[in-house]
């Protein structure tokens, strides 16, 4: 009996992995590797993806490899951003990408250690959407001495202490700001609302949320009835909209801090029968939440153009393989997209 | 069966008071909320969080049954999504019978039980917490992977029955969590093989040199987790109406932590099923209150971090 189950184990296995590599035959763009890591300390895991782009050896040396880094795959944001990066570098012959993404959004030392890796095999441009812009200083300033060049991604201040080539994207707290100015709007300066915040303490939450009170700030009239975190989970945030609900079902406004939850907190409203009466934004611009705005479920998100950053990344890469890398802007700010009613259909 | 009747009967005396604290707890934050918000003992707010509660606490029968044997099982969790994104497609983009792929997806969650479950208790005999570690992550890959990253939304309407449907007024989710914990009861109260994983978790030498073949014991609890956390995940999928390959996220932490509010011992061998139910309630209406009265986010973590600690230290100390 213990054999048999050895067997059926090893059959699993083996299933799963010829699964894997038959994508490889079928889909020549993309091919995924699943790395684990067995050992006694296994804290952080890597989900590595390579574009089959390599050519063989004698191309190899021609090859100008991106590393670009994402926080992680947890957002459709970043699964946008990636395979806009991947799309733009297939149309090029000679532009390798190499994704690499630590495995948990809130992974700074993940990311750490990508950007260390990736820096050891040294790669002809890095590109990274940082966790925590002051944690990955010294591993970027390796990257540095070693004469890449970085890029940062959806941040728009200068980092600290490292020159990097250019900033690309648009700022959370700028969108937060954005968000608040068409919520005022749209409430007409006063009402109830609430917030369904994401992962307390986390970079792209906090200054999202610090957008939306700079502009809030100066609206007393608009009441935030709750603010509670819903950890970027669409379940939790539905969860927390059912209770919220109960205690204020007079509510006007709800703000999902990102789109997955902003769609939690519709299907919760659909299920109570409000979503005639409440109105929902959210924040990203993942394709489900532009249908849903397009639909009329959601009113609003904001779309910082995952997609744009993507492509620019390349487009910055053929200009340092150019030799035209003094061309490089040093901020490159994409603009971001209030998506409504009226626009939904252009971003879908 | 003598020799299993007579390692467990000195369980028995236990059981009875495991969960007089997590009771104690669940009553002490009933009351408490009750006075502090005026919207918390309603019909519809009770029965919310018995709906919101339901998909952590079927994911914690399956915990239990592996912390019982001594181990746990951290890829539950990932076998959520998973399982949830398997018959998501199947019904979405193959448009595969619902019972179909429903079936599947919970043959799914049992592979992945086995998987862990083989790496735990036979030849390589893997640490389980290390063997969680691993194949939570492999397990998040491949969901991503069937996925490409992205929901797969647009469902057939029939799909949000087994999440958002109601019975006599009580949501099917309930019901059916119930209908689990009830199996899971008899099975480990009155079944020789459910009494076996309290006699593993207990002393796994004596309960071997019984002759009881433990490896499978073993592994059969870890098929059990991947069950439950693929019926959870189906669950899941269908209340959101949405299968996510991040759905999920920390679902061990909390299944764990209802487990052991609710008296059941992390080094395997004391446990009532009961309790997790109890401790997945306490947690469920603790996070309720904290919504209901709008806690600050910050005080919120502080909050349910200080109520698990607090309950299980009182059970610790009245049990030594």
């Amino acid at each position: 009996m213990k054999k048999s189950l050895m067997w059926i184990f090893t059959l699993l296995l083996s299933l799963s992995l010829i699964t894997v590599f038959s994508f490889v035959g079928c889909n020549g763009a993309e091919e995924e590797a699943v790395e684990e890591a067995v050992e006694e300390e296994a804290e952080e895991e890597v989900v590595e993806e390579e574009t089959a782009e390599e050519e063989a050896t004698e191309a190899e040396d021609e090859v100008f490899t991106v590393g670009f880094v994402p926080r992680a795959f947890v957002s459709v944001y970043f699964v946008t951003m990636a395979d806009a990066v991947e799309a733009a570098a297939a149309e090029k012959d000679d532009i390798d990408v190499q994704i690499v993404s630590p495995v948990d959004q809130q992974d700074v030392e993940g990311q750490i250690k990508i950007i260390e890796d990736l820096t050891q095999k040294n790669v002809d441009l890095l590109a990274v959407s940082v966790n925590d812009p002051n944690a990955c200083v010294p591993s970027l300033l390796e990257a540095q001495e070693k004469g890449i060049p970085i890029i940062i991604l959806d941040a728009l201040t200068p980092l600290e202490g490292i020159d990097v080539l250019s900033l690309i994207g648009s700022d959370n707290e700028t969108g937060g700001e954005a968000i608040a100015e068409h919520i005022v709007d749209i409430l007409g300066g006063e009402g109830k609302m609430a917030i369904l915040e994401g992962v307390p303490g986390q970079y792209a939450n906090e200054f999202r949320l610090k957008g939306f009170y700079n502009v809030m700030d100066n609206h007393p009239d608009i009441e935030i009835v709750a603010s509670q975190p819903a950890d970027w989970d669409r379940s939790k945030a539905m969860n927390i909209m059912e209770n919220i609900i109960e205690s204020n079902p007079d509510i006007d406004l709800v703000w999902g801090v990102n789109d997955g939850m902003a769609l939690g907190a519709v299907k919760a409203l659909e299920d109570a029968g409000m979503l005639d009466d409440v109105v929902v934004c959210g924040y990203n611009g993942d394709e489900e939440a532009v249908e849903a705005v397009k639909d009329g479920k959601m009113e609003s998100t904001i779309l910082q153009q995952p997609g744009e950053i993507g492509r620019t990344v390349i487009k910055i890469a053929e200009m340092i393989k150019e030799g035209r890398i003094d061309e490089v802007e040093s901020v490159i700010a994409i603009p971001i997209v209030l998506v409504t009613s009226e626009n939904a259909e252009d971003y879908l | 069966m003598n020799k299993i009747n007579k390692i467990s009967s000195s369980f028995l005396g236990f059981r009875r008071s495991i969960i007089l604290t997590p009771s104690l707890a669940l009553i002490f934050i009933f009351v408490t909320l009750s006075c502090l918000s005026p919207y918390f003992l309603t019909v519809s707010n009770i029965l919310n969080v018995l709906r919101q509660v339901s998909i952590i606490a079927i994911v914690s029968v399956g915990m239990t049954y592996a912390i019982l044997t001594g181990g746990i099982d951290l890829t539950v969790g990932a076998v959520v999504a998973l399982s949830g994104v398997i018959t998501v497609v199947l019904l979405k983009n193959f448009s595969i019978n619902m019972f179909i792929s429903i079936i599947v997806g919970l043959i799914v969650g049992i592979t992945c039980g086995t998987i862990v479950g083989s790496l735990i208790s036979f030849k390589i005999k893997m640490p389980p917490f290390i063997a969680g570690l691993a194949m939570m992550v492999a397990f998040r890959g491949t969901a991503l992977l069937v996925t490409d990253g992205r929901p797969i939304f647009k469902l057939p309407e029939q799909f949000a029955f087994i999440g958002g449907g109601v019975i006599f007024g009580i949501p099917f989710p309930v019901i059916l969590m119930l209908v689990i914990y009830i199996i899971a009861f008899i099975n480990l109260k009155f079944t020789k093989l459910g009494v076996s994983f309290y006699a593993l978790g207990g002393n796994e030498e004596a309960t071997r040199l019984a002759g009881i073949n433990t490896s499978h014991i073993k592994l059969f609890a870890y098929m059990i987790s991947g069950l439950t956390a693929s019926i959870a995940g189906i669950v899941l999928a269908s209340r959101v109406m949405v299968g996510e390959p991040v759905a999920g996220y920390y679902y061990e932490l909390d299944a764990i932590a209802a487990t052991v509010i609710g008296g059941t011992r992390m080094t395997g061998g004391e446990g009532n099923i009961w309790g997790t139910l109890i401790g997945a309630l306490v947690m469920g209406f603790l996070r309720n209150g904290l919504n209901l009265l709008n806690v600050s986010t910050y005080w919120q973590q502080v909050a349910i971090g200080l109520v698990i600690a607090g309950t299980i230290s009182f059970s610790l100390l009245r049990s030594s």
